[in-house]
């Protein structure tokens, strides 16, 4: 039997396949290590860079909810520089393809990091979190407005050569809009979803079990709202879209693939298994095999709907 | 050498209610069994459940030879569906993980505190000072009912100096631990004379109350904490608590109970201002 072919091209990019971790739940990469070799892997998407560093929310942050987990970490990480100075140097001996997740509250933030960050040797792209609160638009998120999040990547698009991708929020009313807009922009390619907003309570001492009330919920139970919004996304904008929420097997990220993402993200999977990503490449390769399938970009967008039954 | 470590599946020995509420898991695992120290913990899942999702910590109670044993009580859902299993049935374990407990040198006093199930995580660190050191080690054991005691008499029959209290008074001293420790002078006077390490895992009212005592000269304390936590090996940042920031004391600073831990010195803890929970 010939030898599948997992390689997807993705924004200019050429990943080995289309499985990448997701930020936020792989730290820097570093912690993977001994469990990972991170060469296996599409791309490597490290936690949020803020220019500045920051500390984080208080404790409880988590919660185990039913079929998935409620987190409110608060964008903790070390700040650009020491990630220049501290973590680039590690990664750059692992040859894989790497994006860097930028946040920030302005968009003079988001435009210093990735001026400082594109001329560093062994950055491959950006995917930048939308999810923060816009400090100069009173605290609305950058993700929830469409003006907004269009003006963002149209400033951010001229300062770098390297790939923009949109990590849309899901929070919104109109996902499809959002996702024209991000195009619109420029963007390169797009991430969906981010966590859902939610929030869990302690019945017995009437307490939210996370500190600061309302987290955002990931794991299989936003699987299908995930995977309706990357369908959606995808009738809508010609740029490639990165599905991500709630995938553990390879059949989940099957389904991701055939409503039109051209590469998946393993996120809370991470906290059952450090090696989730290589068990979710073997069940892609299972299901390529099983269904006589040799490139795994045959998947992308084959989704069989019959129009007269589209709701 | 990197991406050769795995989360390992393996198969329950045995699991079996040792006192009511508090059960016994065994399971091969020769690496695991070969490289735990004191103090350290594994991350437990059951392989083809995704309810609970996200696997549960447990310190490792003994080891002998290729197997490792788990001490826990049944308290909620992960427990609980860990209580039901059988001999045969799998088990994903990722670890050794965490700091574990700094190991004395054999001629220091050491004295271990533990609360309820905390003597799980001290279990492995007493076998070892009971081997190597030169003076005699003292355990103090408390726990709310008679009931959850477990049987300790092979640490005795090894000279373990054992003292215990309960809150319902049916077993040993009445009181706790803490009181234990206001009440029995001996401690401080045997083995306890130039310096002393102490060692102590239980729940965060006891652990303060506990190390508020401990506070005095020669003495030197290390405190195995328990956060919630979703990964176990650094990733995830969801246990992380407030630390006293070392460049700056009157701050505070969130370190990872995973990964900086689970063992930290009491004096790195800002006790008045910290909630584990």
């Amino acid at each position: 039997m010939t030898k599948i072919d997992m390689s997807v091209p993705l924004a200019g990019l050429s990943l080995k396949t289309p499985v990448m971790t997701a930020s936020g739940t792989c730290g820097y990469g570093l912690d993977l290590l001994p469990y990972l070799d991170l060469s296996r892997l599409g791309a490597l998407v490290v936690k949020g860079i803020s220019v500045e560093p920051r500390q984080g929310n208080p404790p409880p942050r988590i919660m185990e909810t039913c079929g998935g987990m409620l987190n409110a970490i608060g964008l903790e990480n070390i700040g650009m520089e020491a990630f220049v100075a501290e973590v680039l140097p590690r990664l750059r001996e692992h040859r894989t393809v790497l994006l860097v997740n930028i946040l920030g509250e302005s968009e003079e933030d988001y435009a210093r990091l990735v001026d400082r960050l594109s001329e560093q040797e062994g950055i491959d792209g950006f995917e930048v979190n939308v999810s923060c609160p816009n400090v100069r638009r009173g605290g609305i998120a950058f993700g929830s407005d469409p003006a907004t999040l269009e003006h963002l990547v149209a400033f951010l698009r001229p300062r770098t050569e390297k790939p923009l991708i949109i990590k849309l929020s899901p929070n919104v009313t109109d996902i499809v809009d959002m996702a024209g807009r991000a195009e619109a922009g420029g963007a390169d390619g797009l991430t969906l979803i981010n966590t859902i907003r939610g929030m869990s309570v302690d019945v017995e001492s009437r307490r939210p079990h996370l500190a600061t009330v309302v987290g955002g919920l990931s794991g299989p139970a936003i699987k299908p709202i995930a995977l309706r919004m990357v369908w959606e996304a995808a009738a809508r904008v010609q740029i490639p879209i990165i599905g991500v929420g709630g995938i553990l097997s390879g059949e989940d990220a099957v389904e991701f693939l055939l409503a039109g993402a051209s590469a998946v993200q393993i996120g809370t999977a991470h906290f059952r298994n450090p090696a989730a990503c290589i068990e979710v490449m073997a069940g892609i390769e299972g299901y390529l095999a099983r269904h006589g399938i040799q490139a795994v970009r045959e998947l992308i967008g084959a989704i069989r709907v019959d129009p007269s039954r589209e709701a | 050498m990197t991406g050769n470590r795995r989360a390992a599946l393996t198969a329950i020995v045995s699991n079996r209610e040792i006192v009511p509420g508090t059960f016994l898991m065994a399971f091969e695992e020769p690496r695991l069994a070969a490289e735990v120290r004191p103090g350290q913990f594994l991350m437990l899942s059951i392989p083809a459940a995704h309810d609970p999702l996200l696997p549960r910590p447990f310190a490792v109670f003994n080891r002998e030879g290729p197997r490792v044993e788990i001490l826990y009580r049944r308290v909620g859902k992960g427990t609980g569906r860990l209580a039901g299993l059988k001999r045969g049935d799998s088990l994903r374990a990722l670890g050794p993980l965490g700091n574990g407990f700094p190991l004395p040198a054999p001629s220091v006093a050491s004295l271990v505190l533990a609360g309820g199930v905390g003597i799980a995580s001290v279990h492995l660190l007493l076998l070892h000072l009971l081997k190597h050191q030169s003076v005699p080690t003292t355990l103090l054991y408390g726990a709310r009912s008679h009931q959850e005691i477990i049987p300790l008499e092979s640490l005795e029959a090894q000279g373990l100096r054992i003292h215990i209290a309960t809150e319902d008074g049916l077993r040993g001293v009445k009181g706790t631990v803490a009181a234990l420790l206001s009440t029995t002078p001996a401690l401080w006077e045997d083995g306890a004379a130039a310096s002393t390490e102490a060692f102590v895992c239980g729940p965060m009212a006891m652990l303060r109350a506990v190390v508020a005592r401990l506070n005095r000269p020669g003495i030197r304390t290390h405190v195995s904490l328990e956060s919630r936590m979703a990964c176990g090996y650094g990733v995830c940042q969801g246990c992380a608590m407030p630390f006293k920031d070392k460049e700056n004391p009157e701050r505070v600073r969130y370190r990872k109970v995973c990964t900086d831990g689970p063992v930290f010195t009491a004096d790195e803890i800002p006790w008045g201002k910290t909630e584990a929970s």
